[in-house]
């Protein structure tokens, strides 16, 4: 859904806040799933970015909504990856073992591929190498990557969505570059 | 960027797109979902503020038990009760450490912070029969 900041204008803010975050949601929810491997976590994370918006930031110019909430997206995945690593640390089950198996397109039964596109798509082995090699990726690198190369963010968004200079988003992305030409370079030759 | 790098950009546009495009319905209901809560909550004062008066409340409370702690804890202890003494009247002394215990179980009975929460139905109530009698 394509989503432009001088939307009409008589819309109410409810009514282009609702555009908005449609137009974003599915990029946060797959940004949220790449980071966490789960499914619940992205969709968890989602949603509480989408209130604290709305509650925080609805009243900013609408140009900044975009980089305000990825900006929230990678805020709290940072804050998922944090409480994960305390929970880890203090052993305590989280019972995801289930969730891992199913989440894992490999682990999938054929009947389960076909009945869900998402899945099916996950399944193929190039899209495949292209996940797993975005998970490898440093978190840094892989939102500069994903917000400037797939998302089309200009830089200026990109370091305002990573609270960084524009220059360090481009040593990101470089790096990111190198490390996925390593992995995916034989796919460009075919 | 080489023509490669281009290639795998493209590539990789490709399959972002597609991911975005191939959500499960479950996945688009839970957004779509998540979203219209959000902004279900536009109209609502922030949590803050809606909890300020429980964590007021909470807060007096806790202030007040501490207060009780401490002066029980200062007091000498209390001498135990002649062996004339009927035991109802026992029972009926303040100053005993029963009574203390039986303040502390009504401070921390949940039943009696709901009872004050209440309050803020009655105080309406007052307003509205105020302006019923006004009129």
């Amino acid at each position: 859904m394509s989503w432009t900041p001088t939307a009409d204008t008589s819309d109410t803010l409810e009514q282009r806040l609702n555009g908005f975050m449609a137009s974003v949601e599915r990029q946060a929810w797959l940004m949220a799933r790449q980071s966490t491997g789960h499914q619940d976590d992205a969709h968890d994370i989602v949603q509480d970015v989408m209130l604290a918006f709305v509650r925080r930031y609805r009243h900013k110019p609408s140009e900044q909504w975009r980089p305000l909430f990825f900006r929230a997206i990678q805020n709290r995945i940072h804050d998922h990856h944090r409480h994960h690593t305390v929970r880890r640390r203090w052993l305590v089950p989280t019972g995801r073992g289930q969730d891992e198996a199913h989440s894992d397109p490999a682990n999938l039964s054929p009947d389960e591929v076909t009945a869900h596109p998402a899945r099916r798509a996950a399944a193929d082995e190039l899209g495949r190498a292209i996940d797993t090699a975005l998970q490898q990726l440093p978190d840094r690198q892989r939102q500069a990557f994903v917000l400037r190369q797939l998302e089309q963010c200009s830089v200026a968004e990109t370091a305002l969505s990573m609270r960084c200079s524009e220059g360090s988003v481009k040593t990101h992305l470089s790096r990111a570059m190198v490390a996925l030409r390593q992995h995916l370079g034989e796919w460009t030759h075919d | 960027m080489t023509e490669q790098d281009n290639a795998l950009i493209r590539m990789m546009r490709n399959h972002w797109q597609d991911e975005k495009d191939a959500l499960s319905g479950e996945d688009l209901s839970r957004l779509n979902h998540a979203r219209q809560q959000a902004l279900a909550t536009m109209d609502r004062p922030g949590l803050i503020r809606q909890l300020l008066p429980a964590r007021l409340l909470m807060a007096t409370a806790s202030a007040m038990l501490l207060l009780m702690i401490g002066l029980h804890l200062s007091q000498p202890d209390t001498p135990q009760p002649a062996s004339g003494l009927p035991q109802t009247q026992v029972q009926q002394d303040d100053s005993s450490p029963n009574a203390f215990d039986n303040d502390l179980e009504l401070l921390a009975d949940i039943d009696s912070l709901d009872l004050i929460t209440e309050l803020d139905f009655y105080q309406w109530l007052e307003l509205e029969l105020d302006e019923e009698q006004t009129l």
